[in-house]
Protein backbone atom coordinates (compact mmCIF):
# COMPACT_ATOMS: atom_id res chain seq x y z
CA UNK A 1 0.00 0.00 0.00
CA UNK A 2 2.49 2.76 0.84
CA UNK A 3 4.97 1.41 -1.98
CA UNK A 4 2.00 1.93 -4.43
CA UNK A 5 1.38 5.27 -2.75
CA UNK A 6 4.59 6.70 -3.05
CA UNK A 7 4.58 4.71 -6.87
CA UNK A 8 1.49 7.52 -8.20
CA UNK A 9 3.15 10.68 -6.44
CA UNK A 10 6.81 9.83 -8.33
CA UNK A 11 4.82 9.26 -11.19
CA UNK A 12 2.91 12.09 -11.25
CA UNK A 13 5.51 14.90 -9.71
CA UNK A 14 7.44 13.80 -13.25
CA UNK A 15 4.72 15.37 -15.35
CA UNK A 16 6.05 19.35 -16.11
CA UNK A 17 4.03 22.36 -14.72
CA UNK A 18 2.27 19.87 -11.88
CA UNK A 19 2.47 22.07 -8.48
CA UNK A 20 0.63 19.97 -6.23
CA UNK A 21 -0.51 16.55 -5.35
CA UNK A 22 -2.48 15.07 -2.69
CA UNK A 23 -3.60 11.48 -2.58
CA UNK A 24 -6.91 11.06 -0.50
CA UNK A 25 -8.38 7.82 0.87
CA UNK A 26 -11.81 6.91 0.31
CA UNK A 27 -12.97 9.22 3.29
CA UNK A 28 -11.78 11.78 2.04
CA UNK A 29 -8.70 11.98 4.50
CA UNK A 30 -5.05 13.03 2.73
CA UNK A 31 -2.74 10.10 2.64
CA UNK A 32 0.01 11.86 1.13
CA UNK A 33 0.93 15.70 0.29
CA UNK A 34 3.13 18.23 -1.60
CA UNK A 35 1.22 20.72 -0.79
CA UNK A 36 0.74 23.07 2.71
CA UNK A 37 -1.47 21.11 5.22
CA UNK A 38 -4.54 24.06 5.96
CA UNK A 39 -4.75 23.98 1.89
CA UNK A 40 -4.36 20.24 1.34
CA UNK A 41 -7.52 19.99 3.90
CA UNK A 42 -9.49 22.32 2.02
CA UNK A 43 -8.98 20.92 -1.03
CA UNK A 44 -9.63 18.05 0.06
CA UNK A 45 -13.19 18.46 1.54
CA UNK A 46 -14.15 20.37 -1.52
CA UNK A 47 -12.99 18.20 -4.65
CA UNK A 48 -13.93 14.97 -2.67
CA UNK A 49 -17.51 16.49 -2.41
CA UNK A 50 -18.04 17.66 -5.88
CA UNK A 51 -15.66 14.25 -7.27
CA UNK A 52 -19.06 12.04 -5.13
CA UNK A 53 -21.58 14.10 -6.57
CA UNK A 54 -20.21 14.16 -10.20
CA UNK A 55 -19.48 10.20 -10.12
CA UNK A 56 -23.40 10.19 -8.53
CA UNK A 57 -24.44 12.15 -12.07
CA UNK A 58 -22.45 10.13 -14.07
CA UNK A 59 -24.17 7.23 -12.88
CA UNK A 60 -27.89 8.87 -13.13
CA UNK A 61 -27.37 9.53 -16.81
CA UNK A 62 -26.54 6.07 -17.74
CA UNK A 63 -26.33 3.13 -15.24
CA UNK A 64 -23.39 1.59 -16.81
CA UNK A 65 -21.10 4.78 -17.09
CA UNK A 66 -18.48 5.22 -14.39
CA UNK A 67 -16.78 8.40 -13.65
CA UNK A 68 -12.85 8.53 -14.79
CA UNK A 69 -11.58 12.05 -14.71
CA UNK A 70 -12.70 15.43 -13.58
CA UNK A 71 -10.96 18.20 -15.04
CA UNK A 72 -11.30 21.92 -13.51
CA UNK A 73 -10.04 24.52 -15.53
CA UNK A 74 -9.81 28.29 -14.04
CA UNK A 75 -8.08 31.17 -14.82
CA UNK A 76 -4.50 30.46 -12.84
CA UNK A 77 -4.23 26.69 -12.67
CA UNK A 78 -6.05 23.36 -13.04
CA UNK A 79 -7.04 21.04 -11.30
CA UNK A 80 -7.30 17.08 -12.46
CA UNK A 81 -8.85 14.87 -10.24
CA UNK A 82 -8.71 10.98 -10.97
CA UNK A 83 -10.62 8.96 -8.74
CA UNK A 84 -10.29 5.06 -8.52
CA UNK A 85 -11.13 2.42 -5.92
CA UNK A 86 -8.82 2.61 -3.04
CA UNK A 87 -7.52 6.52 -3.72
CA UNK A 88 -8.58 9.89 -5.18
CA UNK A 89 -5.81 11.27 -6.55
CA UNK A 90 -6.17 15.78 -6.37
CA UNK A 91 -3.10 16.61 -9.29
CA UNK A 92 -2.82 20.54 -9.52
CA UNK A 93 -0.87 21.93 -12.41
CA UNK A 94 -0.64 25.50 -13.93
CA UNK A 95 -0.89 24.86 -17.85
CA UNK A 96 1.36 26.89 -20.10
CA UNK A 97 -0.56 29.18 -22.03
CA UNK B 1 -23.55 5.12 -36.04
CA UNK B 2 -21.32 6.12 -39.51
CA UNK B 3 -20.41 9.69 -40.33
CA UNK B 4 -22.75 10.31 -42.91
CA UNK B 5 -26.11 9.86 -40.69
CA UNK B 6 -24.39 11.78 -37.84
CA UNK B 7 -24.38 14.20 -39.75
CA UNK B 8 -27.92 13.74 -41.05
CA UNK B 9 -28.98 12.96 -37.86
CA UNK B 10 -27.18 16.04 -36.90
CA UNK B 11 -28.77 18.78 -39.39
CA UNK B 12 -32.34 17.41 -39.04
CA UNK B 13 -31.79 17.90 -35.14
CA UNK B 14 -30.64 21.62 -35.70
CA UNK B 15 -33.99 22.38 -37.57
CA UNK B 16 -35.80 21.83 -34.69
CA UNK B 17 -37.62 24.75 -32.78
CA UNK B 18 -35.61 26.12 -29.52
CA UNK B 19 -36.56 24.74 -26.27
CA UNK B 20 -37.31 28.17 -24.86
CA UNK B 21 -38.55 30.45 -27.01
CA UNK B 22 -37.67 34.42 -25.92
CA UNK B 23 -39.10 37.59 -27.10
CA UNK B 24 -35.48 39.52 -27.15
CA UNK B 25 -33.65 39.07 -30.36
CA UNK B 26 -29.93 38.06 -29.79
CA UNK B 27 -27.30 39.57 -31.65
CA UNK B 28 -25.51 36.37 -31.98
CA UNK B 29 -26.87 32.73 -32.99
CA UNK B 30 -24.95 29.69 -31.28
CA UNK B 31 -26.14 27.25 -33.19
CA UNK B 32 -24.77 27.86 -36.87
CA UNK B 33 -23.67 25.52 -39.56
CA UNK B 34 -20.32 25.89 -39.40
CA UNK B 35 -19.92 25.49 -35.45
CA UNK B 36 -22.52 22.17 -35.26
CA UNK B 37 -20.80 20.46 -38.26
CA UNK B 38 -17.44 21.17 -36.70
CA UNK B 39 -18.66 19.68 -33.95
CA UNK B 40 -20.49 16.96 -34.68
CA UNK B 41 -17.40 16.39 -37.61
CA UNK B 42 -14.85 15.64 -34.56
CA UNK B 43 -17.05 13.30 -32.02
CA UNK B 44 -19.97 15.74 -30.25
CA UNK B 45 -22.74 14.35 -29.77
CA UNK B 46 -25.10 16.79 -28.00
CA UNK B 47 -24.20 20.49 -27.85
CA UNK B 48 -26.87 22.53 -25.58
CA UNK B 49 -26.41 26.44 -24.88
CA UNK B 50 -27.69 27.61 -21.94
CA UNK B 51 -28.36 31.02 -20.17
CA UNK B 52 -25.94 31.83 -17.41
CA UNK B 53 -28.52 31.10 -15.05
CA UNK B 54 -29.04 27.35 -15.93
CA UNK B 55 -31.69 27.96 -18.72
CA UNK B 56 -31.37 26.08 -22.13
CA UNK B 57 -31.69 28.24 -25.05
CA UNK B 58 -30.57 25.89 -27.95
CA UNK B 59 -29.87 22.02 -28.58
CA UNK B 60 -29.34 19.54 -30.75
CA UNK B 61 -30.76 17.19 -29.02
CA UNK B 62 -34.46 16.39 -27.92
CA UNK B 63 -36.03 18.23 -25.05
CA UNK B 64 -36.52 15.42 -22.71
CA UNK B 65 -32.28 14.52 -23.20
CA UNK B 66 -31.51 18.08 -22.93
CA UNK B 67 -33.86 18.39 -19.68
CA UNK B 68 -32.38 15.03 -18.61
CA UNK B 69 -28.61 16.23 -19.09
CA UNK B 70 -29.52 20.07 -18.09
CA UNK B 71 -30.82 18.78 -14.76
CA UNK B 72 -28.03 16.85 -13.93
CA UNK B 73 -25.19 18.90 -14.89
CA UNK B 74 -26.46 22.37 -13.67
CA UNK B 75 -26.04 21.52 -9.93
CA UNK B 76 -22.84 20.11 -10.90
CA UNK B 77 -21.80 23.19 -12.70
CA UNK B 78 -22.58 25.74 -9.89
CA UNK B 79 -20.89 23.39 -7.26
CA UNK B 80 -17.86 23.74 -8.96
CA UNK B 81 -18.39 27.39 -9.43
CA UNK B 82 -18.36 27.60 -5.92
CA UNK B 83 -15.58 24.92 -5.43
CA UNK B 84 -13.34 27.23 -6.92
CA UNK B 85 -14.33 30.29 -5.48
CA UNK B 86 -13.96 28.68 -2.01
CA UNK B 87 -10.03 27.66 -2.79
CA UNK B 88 -9.67 31.12 -4.28
CA UNK B 89 -11.99 34.18 -4.18
CA UNK B 90 -10.01 35.75 -7.26
CA UNK B 91 -9.80 32.58 -8.71
CA UNK B 92 -12.83 31.59 -11.57
CA UNK B 93 -13.49 28.27 -13.22
CA UNK B 94 -13.14 28.69 -16.92
CA UNK B 95 -14.00 25.36 -18.08
CA UNK B 96 -15.09 22.11 -16.87
CA UNK B 97 -14.38 17.99 -18.28
CA UNK B 98 -15.79 14.91 -17.16
CA UNK B 99 -14.25 12.06 -18.41
CA UNK B 100 -16.54 8.76 -17.66
CA UNK B 101 -16.05 5.32 -19.80
CA UNK B 102 -18.18 5.77 -22.77
CA UNK B 103 -18.07 9.65 -23.12
CA UNK B 104 -17.05 12.88 -21.91
CA UNK B 105 -18.96 15.89 -20.86
CA UNK B 106 -17.37 19.43 -21.66
CA UNK B 107 -18.64 22.64 -20.25
CA UNK B 108 -17.54 25.83 -21.05
CA UNK B 109 -18.55 29.14 -18.84
CA UNK B 110 -18.93 32.25 -19.73
CA UNK B 111 -20.23 35.58 -18.52
CA UNK B 112 -23.03 35.43 -20.97
CA UNK B 113 -23.66 31.70 -21.48
CA UNK B 114 -22.83 28.24 -20.71
CA UNK B 115 -21.60 25.48 -23.40
CA UNK B 116 -22.54 21.91 -22.88
CA UNK B 117 -20.57 19.49 -25.35
CA UNK B 118 -21.45 15.61 -24.49
CA UNK B 119 -18.97 13.62 -26.84
CA UNK B 120 -18.05 9.81 -27.04
CA UNK B 121 -15.23 8.17 -27.46
CA UNK B 122 -13.68 6.80 -30.22
CA UNK B 123 -12.02 3.73 -28.71
CA UNK B 124 -11.40 3.03 -25.21
CA UNK B 125 -7.93 3.40 -24.04
CA UNK B 126 -6.75 1.67 -21.03
CA UNK B 127 -5.02 4.75 -19.43
CA UNK B 128 -7.18 7.39 -17.48
CA UNK B 129 -4.49 10.28 -16.83
CA UNK B 130 -5.86 12.31 -19.82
Amino acid sequence: MSAEIEDLLKRYQNYPNVSGIIILDPFAIPIKTTMEYTLTVHYAALISTLTYKAAKMITNLDASNELVTIRLRTKVHEVIVLPSENYIIIVVQNPGT
Amino acid sequence: MSRSSRLSVTETQRKSTPVVKKAVIRSRSYDGDAFVNLFAHRGARDIMILDSHGVPLRSTCSQRRTFVFVSNLKPLLFMARNVVRDLDPSNDITFMRIRSNMGEIHMTLGTDFILIVVQKLRRLRSSSTS
